[in-house]
């Protein structure tokens, strides 16, 4: 009913005489719902091509696979706080450097505690082309990993009670930012730490120089800053 | 030349319809909107503190300052001034768009207002004695500030307001059927309600879930952080975090109905466009929203380590289909536009150049819609599973709320402000240069906010974040990106909202007298349109929906470009 007069005015507007009122409404009519339909059935189609997007998930599986697959942070394990706290310093006990950083195994997981406003340990040496396990936990509040790679980032999220657990295996040596992305509280802006990838062979130079361990020191890196960043 | 009066006519009837509305009821749409407005300069006011301590050019990072003026400034812009304004929109569709039906209850409606005032009083005293725990105040973090309880306990009020009017209106649209127990009088009273109207009944059952939500979470959490129950802290903040995302979630889409809804009425009132399509199908599409919005909860959590991988790949897929009815919509109202306008003889692009530019509230439509197609593109990597972790919790998160909110929804609910004080008031639009102006600066101080913020993002910024220097350790390019999002998009936005402060407060006050409500003239008046042939065809409506198509499939793409070559590679 609301169309024959939608067209019925439709008709009237373009000026139809009386005569041909009937037959012109009837055509208008037509015209109308043909015309405008075709229209809104290509809309539809355009408006579903959004979900060509799923096709391409396994498209960028195809071309980037990975060991592990693709997908990252996936339902954590449960575990009380000091449970992991204990695993935490087990870890950091059995592979701390002297300069306080903490060299991971890859055969072995990095445990990461996250507690306003610090993460420990507070430096972590990978090897560049070594696939590791890392798991994180919150001893408090909502925290997250963020880890800066120069030009671009990657994300997770570290809570109280579930732990974050990360496949990550670093391609190029550099040292890495990881700021806390979450905000956890007025000293926020202060939590972070690094991870620093080193060329394969480094790795079986456990004894560093001197000078190389003051150089990656937590207490000189603030007027060091500019080497702290992912080089390309 | 009399189809031309008669369609004159037919337009004006809107502004008329709107005039008619009841003194007593538009007195509550006016408390409503003006509550709403004064939250709205709350924020303005505290985004310019804001905007002065995360641009790094002025070296002013003051965290606890910056902590807490984002918890106000969220609270004031992404709670009341919503509520308030969508309220005032909720009201407005059942009396204003229904030729001047009254609200089933005022009383229920002033009861609604000051349960929603009253959370908004008691919030902003929770915010200013010290808690600082954002306008997200998770568990067990919110805990360990002392002033907590009042953000729990003035989102309890605010939940209780919005549950009461939307009572209300729901209450007011069963008016509308004589004989409640006829199928055929329900069908004849949802297709004869303008669309509008309609959307607003889509949203109702959206908003009884988030005050359900609301109780849910907040009930405990009140109880809790008053010492009243006691519970496991961190077992509760995992409960919390749940519940709350699909809360949260649900609430964004309510400007976006709303928003859209506003488009219909402003596309009629400023072009005079009527339909082209069977208007079940606007009517259809607003009926997606409850059914798919829920369930898409999940692209909030995409790097919590809580949710399973299957859930999240359900949720990214899910999360595809929330664009649907949007894109769809902005079809409909762009084809309203472009059908009416070529029935006048312009070409396949010459009806744009013919569209009223200098109508503010036409120029707040187009320009909120062209907003809110970019926005909801950027949203495109944070929607995935596979791609999430790229920007999640970095300023790209930010960078597209913001055009949403406040470039998209806010400027299109300020479009229909200009009509309804000066409908309403009965005023002429004081300062129509400035008024011409606003729309278009704010959409472009948002957008250049969108480009650097986003960019920012994708570099690592974090978000919510004061200094973000990390002792000089954050690379060079941060510091660049946050001066042209927060120093130039930041500033130019806060420009063109004092533009319309300015415009709207001097229009209720110094703004010419009018006769009657359907005098409106100048910038406001609607469209001449002489329709010299039929026109049913809406190709150029179409192109829109492709760009954005080929847009998120585009930043899909890069964003695996991007994750492919990370120099550390998660899995």
């Amino acid at each position: 009913m609301k169309d024959v007069k939608e067209a019925q005015a439709d008709v009237l507007s373009v000026g139809a005489d009386a005569a041909g009122y009937s037959r012109g409404f009837e055509q208008a009519k037509a015209r109308i719902l043909k015309g405008s339909n075709s229209y809104l059935v290509a809309a539809f189609v355009i408006a579903f091509s959004v979900l060509l997007i799923i096709p391409m998930w396994a498209a960028y599986g195809a071309l980037f696979p990975k060991e592990n697959g693709g997908h990252s942070h996936g339902a954590g394990e449960s575990l009380s706080a000091s449970g992991f706290e204990e695993r935490t310093a087990r870890f950091i006990e059995e592979r701390r450097l002297p300069d306080g950083s903490v060299r991971a195994d890859h055969d072995k997981p990095i445990y990461v505690l996250a507690t306003q406003y610090s993460f420990t340990p507070n430096t972590i040496r990978l090897a560049a082309g070594e696939q590791y396990d890392l798991q994180m936990l919150s001893t408090d509040v909502v925290h997250a990993f963020s880890v800066q790679m120069g030009d671009t980032s990657y994300n997770a999220v570290v809570m109280p009670k579930m732990v974050t657990a990360l496949k990550l295996k670093p391609t190029k040596p550099g040292a890495y930012l990881v700021v806390c992305n979450e905000y956890c509280g007025i000293g926020h802006d202060y939590m972070y730490f690094s991870v620093i990838v080193e060329e394969a062979e480094a790795e079986e130079h456990h004894e560093m120089s001197k000078e190389q361990h003051e150089e990656m020191s937590p207490k000189t890196k603030d007027r060091e800053h500019g080497e702290h960043r992912h080089g390309k | 030349m009399a189809s031309t009066d008669m369609a004159s006519e037919d337009r004006m009837s809107l502004v008329r319809q709107i005039g008619k509305s009841h003194p007593d009821d538009q007195k509550l749409m006016a408390a409503y909107g003006i509550a709403g407005l004064l939250a709205l300069v709350g924020a303005f006011a505290l985004a310019a503190i804001l905007v002065v301590i995360k641009t790094p050019a002025f070296g002013l990072p003051r965290g606890e300052l910056y902590y807490r003026m984002l918890t106000g400034h969220a609270i004031l812009g992404f709670v009341y001034w919503f509520a308030f304004i969508q309220a005032a929109l909720m009201i407005a569709g059942a009396t204003a768009l229904r030729n001047g039906a009254r609200l089933w209850s005022l009383k229920l409606g002033w009861l609604a207002f000051a349960f929603t005032t009253a959370g908004l009083v008691v919030n902003m005293v929770g915010v200013f004695s010290g808690a600082d725990v954002l306008y997200t105040a998770f568990p067990p973090l919110a805990e360990s500030f002392a002033a907590t309880p009042l953000i729990y306990l003035g989102y309890l009020f605010v939940a209780a307001g919005a549950f009461f009017i939307t009572l209300d209106f729901l209450a007011t649209v069963f008016t509308w059927v004589d004989r409640k127990g006829s199928v055929e009088a329900w069908k004849r009273m949802l297709s004869e309600i303008h669309i509008s109207t309609f959307a607003a009944i889509c949203a109702v059952p959206l908003i009884f879930s988030i005050v359900l939500a609301a109780f849910f979470l907040y009930v405990p959490a009140f109880l809790g952080s008053i010492g009243w129950i006691s519970t496991d802290a961190r077992e509760f903040a995992l409960k919390f975090r749940l519940t709350y995302h699909v809360m949260f979630h649900i609430i964004h889409y309510i400007p976006a109905m709303a928003m859209i809804a506003v488009a219909y009425v402003l596309v009629e009132l400023t072009t005079g466009a009527n339909s082209i399509y069977r208007k079940t199908v606007a009517k259809g599409l607003f009926l997606m929203y409850p059914a798919v919005v829920p369930p898409t909860f999940v692209y909030h959590l995409m790097a919590d380590p809580s949710i399973t991988e299957g859930i999240k790949i359900i949720g990214s897929a899910l999360s595809l289909l929330v664009w649907i009815p949007s894109l769809l919509h902005m079809f409909i109202v762009t084809g309203m536009m472009e059908a009416g306008m070529r029935s006048a003889g312009h070409g396949l692009f010459g009806w744009i150049r013919h569209l009223p530019w200098k109508n503010p509230a036409f120029a707040s439509l187009i320009m909120g819609m062209t907003t809110f197609g970019i926005a909801g593109g950027l949203t495109a990597v944070l929607l995935q599973e596979q791609t999430a972790s790229l920007l999640h919790g970095t300023f790209a998160v930010p960078a597209y709320i913001h055009p949403m909110v406040v470039g998209a929804a806010s400027l299109i609910y300020m479009g229909i402000i200009y009509y309804a004080v000066s409908i309403c008031m009965k005023r002429d639009l004081w300062g129509p240069v400035l008024a011409r102006i606003q729309p278009y600066l704010l959409s472009v101080a948002l957008l250049v906010f969108a480009w650097a913020g986003t960019l920012a993002g994708y570099a690592g910024v974090p978000r919510r974040t004061a200094d973000i220097s990390f002792g000089g350790r954050a690379p060079e390019s941060w510091e660049t990106l946050m001066n042209v999002a927060m120093g130039v998009g930041g500033t130019l936005t806060l420009i063109a909202g004092v533009l319309f402060f300015v415009v709207i407060g001097m229009t209720m006050f110094a703004g010419r007298k009018l006769r009657v409500a359907s005098e409106l003239g100048g910038d406001l008046a609607m469209l001449e349109v002489r329709p010299t042939r039929e026109f049913a065809y809406t190709p150029t409506a179409l192109i829109p929906g492709v760009i954005f198509v080929l847009v998120v499939l585009m930043f899909t793409a890069g964003a695996f470009g991007i994750i492919g070559n990370w120099p550390i590679q998660f899995g």
